[in-house]
């Protein structure tokens, strides 16, 4: 009896194994592809001869992308844009999903809340008069268009609201049996216990506002502006526009459409800061929380 | 003493001052942000020009609805757009179940992380990159077509121009690009199950697989009720941006969604109330899928999404 | 203690929400702080000359005397500052030399333009050319209108029918000249273009009609294999076209044409060719008796399709090629050709420029030809053309106060490239002169100074100099288009480097004989024209082009992939004509009749 769950056990584990490996490796063949990419030479990559180890080894394309001061400059914008604007969706999710998470006896007020918030999911008002908006609040061409617009995602705030309502109500009781109100009670008791929520939601914002190109693009009036995931969205031209009149200005955008190495080591960069951040995160996940401790 | 505690607790737990106060910030951006604009909705009852703005417009009734309900397309972008997201939801909850699963199996600590790590590559990818890749991986003399050729021997199969396959391809590369997301999701709910309980089970002898099946599911099901009821709030956002890159001509039959129709609506001619209509149309689908399934959880397992 | 607790909690919660604030102002003060306090003194300057725009009018016309020339007129600078509010479709300065601190509101034009006319540009928002539409119809939502735009046919259309461009004839009355007639009114009719009820609402950019012909080019190098060793052994005819594609197909094995979903009018690995030979075009309207008919639902394209498709069936084509866009950034088609794996290659004039030169990198030894157009008896066959090829219209928006800015800024122009071009002038330029010269960006300009013409005239003066064995040109006797110079110049590069792939490419689309352009003349000289009369934009078209495109592109593909029978034709004409194209012919020939 002994010896045969083992066996099976260890059958699974290989099974396990293999099956996650492959599944990993059809994950990462392609950043391994596009790293390849840039850097092999220019024509190597056109021709199709680069799979997963460079051809024709060159540094000319990071060296390209290193002489383009904008790169950078909207690289340090996307930075700040991440910090301010994760900062500020961590603490609207906290405060906004702790009241939402209150049984309805104990707060009446949370359906209607829960509706007016909900609503908003499902319909908006469209591009011309979120802009029209956005335009009156002054908030064009300014950092704060990053930010601001996107601060409450209730769709996060949904996710944090039914994992606190998943934690154990006991802890919570006996902080309001020492007196703790309800700020206390979240930021003393609620937050530690929430780390793994708190690690994925505070991953998908920082993915998010570091991913976010279409706002940067249309909120603001000059490239200067960009933040970098709008900035590399205006290097990837696509031009599905009718050719049958080709002008000498659309000629030598032709010529462009081929820098596929530039393009690579851009999208490689682009990576490599949540690659860094990802495994730290990741720590809280993995270890989750001690929730099973809590003794009485 | 016990007394004063009980009373204490009453009226902390009652007072709600603080709880309206917390709320506040979520409140005003919301009113900004998202109610506000909505007055752009009275566009999809007006045949909307720019430059005469909201007010000036004609009001045209419903007219923009009858137009886009007409449309020779509508019908198969409708029913397309509906096969795609329903296929695309159901899977990209189920694949990264198993896979969470599957991890917290994993003895090894280090193949765990790094397996985490490395499925949520795809995620950060744009569309317009990995299209790219798929359609050389799916292409007639590509990568697939030739292992299926030399390990198989079957006939090579254009795939990409494939009414029978295409779709396939579509939903399977949309679920393996975002399932590291909910992967991560699922497993903070795993990793968060009371230990103890686990605990229980061994003392009640229960394999492995029945402590999956009776610990950890149930314990992460709220989770995955959360994010089967948030997916159908997008039953008819089918992936946009994906098929915008990846679609042609040949396999428009079956992969051709609203989203694709809207956007040629909007190219072709500046019909923003079309679009605008669309829209409306779009999210009132989405509120009946929505409160259907939120009223279904309600009822069989008493459990509110919201 | 409870509240105590409360107070410390909020003022963390305090100090949290400052930092926050603080560390983003931070990241925005670099740029965004002063751009903010730059647009607000922008505007506050923006007032203040509209106060004095009055004036400045009155001037300019008590000034006129009658007596100006338009020339003298263009070059006259404002008495006043005068504003000219502009928006930008952004790209990056083609010009690899253009330092990179360059800025379009630090660019060359811009403090030119304000030095010699008095035209203060500026740029009220910058945006990549996708999101254009979107973000100007959110602008003229909020009722800004730029002062002067240029835009794209359907904009034009739509903007002009709001009332939202001013009418130019006043000013394009006084301030034309020959050299700008050469740019939106080269053939003196092309201007009408940009009328509605006999009023003049932008100036009409477009290239020479002749563009829309199709050449075969073919590698030598590649063929000396299947036994053909000169030109004269190429195709004529479309039968012996397959029977050479046949061969190759033995040898090689298919595909051993370049295809795309593009199938027309893509002008490089497209089917343009061969629906030419058979007379056959996928749109345009043509006039048959005075009446308008659609060319893509006309029976005699069911032949070329038919022939496609045996041609697709034998495998001349990728089985796939209906997935590729040949105008997707990396396109595989694209990246086939320079690979070298077709020896044929169908495209335009300016395919030698691109992607042939870079195949000619690639594989030095490939010999690329144009050969005779095919048809089906040998003879050339009819072609059609637009006969008004406009891609852009220039117009001024309606609360610009000084419509004629927009003729003394493309003058301005015009004359700054010309001056500055030639190869001496350039040599001479000192390191300042040389920055500014690379700080003009003409991108970044709201309008081109393109004349349609120049491909042929630069063609026929530099083969006329190169047989006079000239190297070098005095000013004036060049040609005043802005294109001239740089021919000029690959005239010079590939003479000096004929081994260099790019330069053979600039000099073999333009300028060799046999060459790209010298085909597209023969062409258009030789054939029969059949025009497309329409260039207007109606209701129905608006409403309904885009999806009839669409209809038709789904059925043509289909039919050639053999999903479809041939009889399929009938059923989409059917389609066509039931899902609005009969609305169009009708507005169209409405249109046409009252034109």
């Amino acid at each position: 009896m002994k010896v045969k769950r083992s066996v099976s056990f260890y059958v699974y584990q290989v099974f396990n194994t293999v099956v996650l490996a492959l599944v990993a490796l059809s994950c990462i063949l392609p950043i391994l592809h596009v790293f390849a990419m840039s850097l092999s030479s220019s024509n190597a990559a056109m021709a199709g001869r680069v799979g997963f180890v460079p051809v024709e080894f060159t540094f000319t394309a990071y060296e390209y992308l290193i002489s383009k001061k904008d790169f950078f400059h909207s690289v340090s914008i996307s930075l700040w844009r991440v910090l301010a604007g994760t900062v500020l969706n961590m603490v609207i999710i906290a405060i906004t999903a702790y009241p939402l998470s209150r049984p309805t006896q104990q707060f009446r007020a949370r359906t209607a809340y829960m509706v007016y918030f909900a609503i908003t999911m499902f319909i908006g008002g469209g591009l011309i008069p979120t802009y029209m908006v956005i335009k009156n609040l002054h908030l064009l061409d300014s950092f704060w268009v990053l930010i601001l617009p996107s601060a409450m995602s209730i769709w996060n705030v949904i996710i944090m609201m039914n994992f606190i309502k998943g934690l154990p109500r006991a802890i919570e009781e006996a902080a309001f049996v020492d007196g703790a109100n309800h700020w206390q009670t979240l930021t003393r008791v609620i937050l530690p216990m929430s780390k793994p929520s708190l690690a994925s939601l505070l991953l998908f914002s920082m993915i998010g506002h570091w991913n976010a190109w279409f706002d940067g693009m249309f909120y603001m009036n000059n490239p200067n502006n960009y933040p970098m995931a709008t900035y590399l969205a205006t290097q990837v031209i696509n031009n599905n526009q009718s050719m049958t009149n080709m002008t000498p200005e659309q000629l030598a955008l032709l010529s462009s459409l081929s820098e596929k190495t530039v393009r690579s080591a851009q999208m490689f960069i682009a990576i490599i800061p949540i690659l860094v951040v990802y495994p730290f995160l990741q720590k809280f996940f993995v270890k989750g929380i001690t929730v099973g401790s809590v003794k009485e | 003493m016990a007394d004063v505690k009980k009373q204490k607790k009453k009226r902390s737990l009652y007072k709600t001052r603080e709880l309206h106060i917390m709320l506040l910030p979520a409140v005003i951006f919301t009113a900004i942000f998202a109610y506000l604009p909505m007055f752009g909705l009275i566009m999809a009852f007006q045949d909307f020009k720019p430059l005469l703005g909201f007010t000036k417009s004609e009001f045209v009734g419903f007219e923009q609805f009858a137009y886009i309900f007409t449309m020779p397309s509508f019908r198969s972008a409708f029913v397309n757009t509906f096969i795609i997201a329903f296929f695309k939801i159901i899977l990209s909850i189920l694949v990264p179940l198993i896979l969470s699963l599957m991890l917290n199996e994993v003895v090894k600590s280090w193949f765990k992380r790094s397996v985490q790590t490395i499925v949520f590559i795809p995620y950060f990818f744009s569309w317009a990159i990995l299209a790219g890749m798929l359609l050389e991986i799916f292409a007639y003399d590509g990568i697939i077509n030739n292992v299926l050729e030399n390990l198989f021997h079957i006939e090579p199969i254009a795939f990409l121009v494939s009414n029978k396959y295409f779709r396939t391809i579509i939903i399977a590369s949309d679920v393996w690009k975002g399932m590291g997301y909910n992967t991560v999701l699922l497993l903070a709910a795993i990793t968060n199950v009371d230990a103890a309980l686990y605990e229980a089970a061994r003392v009640d002898g229960a394999s492995r697989w029945e402590q999956v099946l009776h610990v950890t599911l149930p314990s992460i099901l709220p989770m995955v009720a959360v994010l089967t009821v948030l997916g159908l709030g997008g039953i008819l956002n089918a992936g946009f941006e994906q098929i915008l890159v990846m679609y042609n001509p040949t396999v428009e039959k079956t992969v051709d969604i609203l989203d694709t129709l809207v956007y040629r609506l909007g190219i072709a001619g500046h019909q923003y109330s079309a679009a605008a209509a669309m829209g409306l149309f779009k999210s009132a689908v989405s509120l009946i899928f929505v409160g259907v399934s939120y009223w279904i959880l309600y009822k069989k397992s008493d459990y509110r999404v919201f | 203690m409870k509240k105590d607790m409360k107070k410390r909690w909020f003022s963390a919660f305090l100090v949290a929400i400052m930092t926050t604030v603080s560390l983003a102002a931070c990241g925005g003060s670099g740029d965004t702080g002063n751009t903010e306090n730059a647009n607000s003194s922008k505007e506050e300057t923006s007032e203040s000359s509209a106060a004095t725009q009055e004036d400045t009018n009155t001037d300019a016309d008590s000034s006129d005397a009658a007596a100006k020339t338009p020339e003298e007129l263009l070059l006259e600078p404002y008495a006043e500052p005068v504003d000219i509010h502009v928006v930008l479709q952004y790209r990056e300065s083609e010009d690899p030399d253009t330092p990179t601190d360059v800025t379009p509101e630090t660019s060359t034009a811009v403090k030119l333009l304000s030095e010699e006319l008095n035209i203060n540009l500026v740029y009220d928002w910058i945006v990549n050319a996708d999101q254009f539409s979107q973000k100007f119809g959110a602008e003229m939502a909020a009722g800004n209108i730029p002062d002067v735009v240029m835009l794209s046919p359907n904009d034009f259309e739509d903007l002009a029918s709001q009332g939202g461009l001013v009418d130019l004839t006043e000013a394009y009355e006084a301030y034309t000249c020959d050299d700008l007639e050469n740019i939106y009114n080269f053939d003196g009719n092309f201007i009408n273009v940009g009328k509605k009820d006999g009023k003049l609402y932008g100036l009409p950019m477009g290239t020479d009609p002749a563009q829309s012909t199709s050449q075969m080019y073919y590698d030598m190098n590649q063929l000396k294999e299947v036994g053909i060793t000169s030109a004269d052994q190429l195709p004529k005819t479309i039968e012996e076209f397959e029977a050479l594609c046949d061969t190759l197909m033995e040898k090689n094995g298919g595909p051993v044409l370049p295809a795309c979903k593009n199938y027309f009018g893509a002008q490089l690995g497209d089917f343009t060719p061969f629906f030419h030979a058979y007379e056959s075009w996928a749109g345009g309207w043509y006039d048959n008796n005075g009446t308008l008919e659609y060319a893509g639902i006309n029976e005699k394209n069911k032949e070329v399709l038919s022939k496609l498709n045996e041609w697709y069936n034998k495998g001349y084509f990728k089985k796939d090629f209906a997935a590729y866009d040949i105008w997707a950034a990396d396109s595989p088609v694209v990246n086939d050709i320079v690979a070298g794996k077709y020896a044929i290659v169908p495209g335009s004039w300016w395919v030698p420029n691109w992607p042939l030169n870079s195949n000619k990198v690639e594989h030095p030894e490939s010999d690329w030809v144009v050969g005779p157009n095919l048809s089906l008896d040998g003879e050339q066959p009819d072609i059609m053309i637009s006969r008004y090829p406009v891609n852009n219209f220039i117009a001024v928006g309606k609360d610009c106060k000084n419509p004629e800015a927009v003729f003394k800024m493309l003058y301005w122009s015009l004359q700054y490239t010309l001056k500055n071009s030639p190869p001496e002038v350039q040599n001479a330029m000192s390191e300042e002169e040389k920055t500014e010269w690379h700080s003009y960006v003409y991108t970044w300009l709201p309008y081109r100074i393109y004349s349609p013409t120049c491909l042929r005239q630069n063609f026929e003066v530099i083969n006329q100099y190169a047989k006079e064995n000239k190297t070098e040109i005095a000013l004036e006797d060049a040609p005043r288009n802005n294109e001239f110079w740089g021919s000029w110049a690959s005239y010079i590069n590939y003479a000096e480097n004929p081994d260099d792939g790019v330069a053979w490419g600039t000099y073999f689309s333009r300028l060799a004989e046999n060459g790209g352009v010298d085909n597209m003349i023969k062409t258009v000289e030789t054939a029969n024209i059949v025009y497309d009369e329409v260039y207007v934009t109606t209701p129905s078209m608006i409403s309904r082009q885009g999806e009839l495109d669409k209809l038709r592109d789904n059925t043509y593909i289909s039919i050639i992939m053999g999903e479809t029978p041939i009889e399929g034709f009938d059923t989409f004409v059917e389609q066509w004509k039931a899902q609005g194209g009969d609305d169009i012919a009708k507005e169209v020939n409405e249109w046409y009749q009252n034109k």
